[in-house]
């Protein structure tokens, strides 16, 4: 059987270079989030647009209906 | 045959014997000159012109009601029931245009209690028209964004693939093999026993390239699967 804990040993050349790696890795998470968190944001914004779309036609249909009732209740 | 010349025609057969030529011409003479006025007047009638003095000139009538609008306006019904013997009430002067009433029996009227609301009421749904067709609008801009954002959010998931491939790749290596090898008692009971038939029975499928999707759900599975080994 082989210990999985075992120690893990990096060259040091590459080192250096997974550390760069990380750090890239890092930036472009942070980019990853900002993007995400904006598209949130933009979900959240249209979500507001449709219910104030959905409110504007409930009010027209309102107020429509007022006029209809208004001008067939002579008939 | 006109009177005149009848008569003229008589006085010469009458007179002939007695008298000479010339006191038939002298006798006849002003009957002659009657017939001839009047044959010019039958012919060519002329048109007496008036003189300068007698020229009238041309009067301007002004319009009894005006109404600023050149649309055809109609009378309320009681006030052609007041005015039906006046025959200014049968017709309207709009500026120079007249416009008839139309009868009795054509025009209808519906009473409207409060017009100043039903304007009111239809200009906020114009309103609310135009509102919903800015908002319309508006989610049209932020569907771009959002497609926008999402493809940068590709692109930014393309490279975090990338460099965690790169990264993997500095990483020490170890045998796979020896993980996926040990064998685990439990598992081994578990799996049913595969016939040889069955897969000698299937056919080759044709090779297609794969697609986005699957590629990755490929490399999901393999991590996965290493992970599985690890634990």
């Amino acid at each position: 059987m082989v210990d999985k804990n075992l120690p893990v040993f990096v060259k040091i050349n590459d080192y250096k270079e997974v550390l760069d790696t990380v750090d890239v890795m890092k930036q472009k998470l942070k980019e990853t989030t900002k993007t995400l968190e904006k598209i949130r944001e933009l979900k959240a914004e249209e979500d507001r647009e449709i219910q104030e779309w959905e409110k504007n036609v409930a009010d027209i249909a309102r107020r429509l209906s007022f006029i209809d009732s208004a001008f067939f209740e002579n008939e | 045959m006109n009177r005149t010349t009848k008569m003229i025609k008589k006085k010469i057969i009458m007179q002939a014997p007695k008298r000479d030529i010339a006191s038939i011409i002298n006798t006849v003479k002003p009957e002659a000159k009657m017939l001839s006025k009047s044959y010019k007047m039958k012919t060519a009638p002329k048109i007496a012109e008036p003189k300068p003095s007698e020229m009238k000139k041309p009067v301007m009538i002004k319009p009894a009601l005006k109404i600023a609008s050149v649309q055809k306006r109609t009378l309320p019904k009681e006030k052609i029931m007041q005015s039906k013997d006046d025959k200014a009430a049968k017709k309207t002067r709009i500026n120079d245009n007249i416009a008839e009433v139309p009868p009795e029996n054509e025009a209808y009227f519906v009473y409207l209690k409060n017009p100043l609301e039903y304007r009111r009421c239809l200009l906020e749904c114009s309103r609310k028209i135009l509102f919903c067709l800015r908002s319309h609008q508006r989610l049209l801009i932020i569907r771009q964004k959002k497609l926008e954002g999402m493809a940068r959010l590709k692109i930014c998931i393309k490279e975090l693939l990338y460099i965690n491939k790169k990264f993997n790749e500095k990483l020490p290596k170890y045998d796979m093999t020896f993980f996926e090898n040990t064998p685990k008692a439990e598992k081994i009971q578990a799996k049913p026993m595969i016939e040889p038939k069955i897969l000698s029975a299937r056919k080759p499928e044709p090779k297609r390239e794969k697609t986005e999707l699957e590629r990755l759900e490929d490399s999901l599975a393999n991590i996965e699967n290493k992970l599985k080994n690890l634990q």
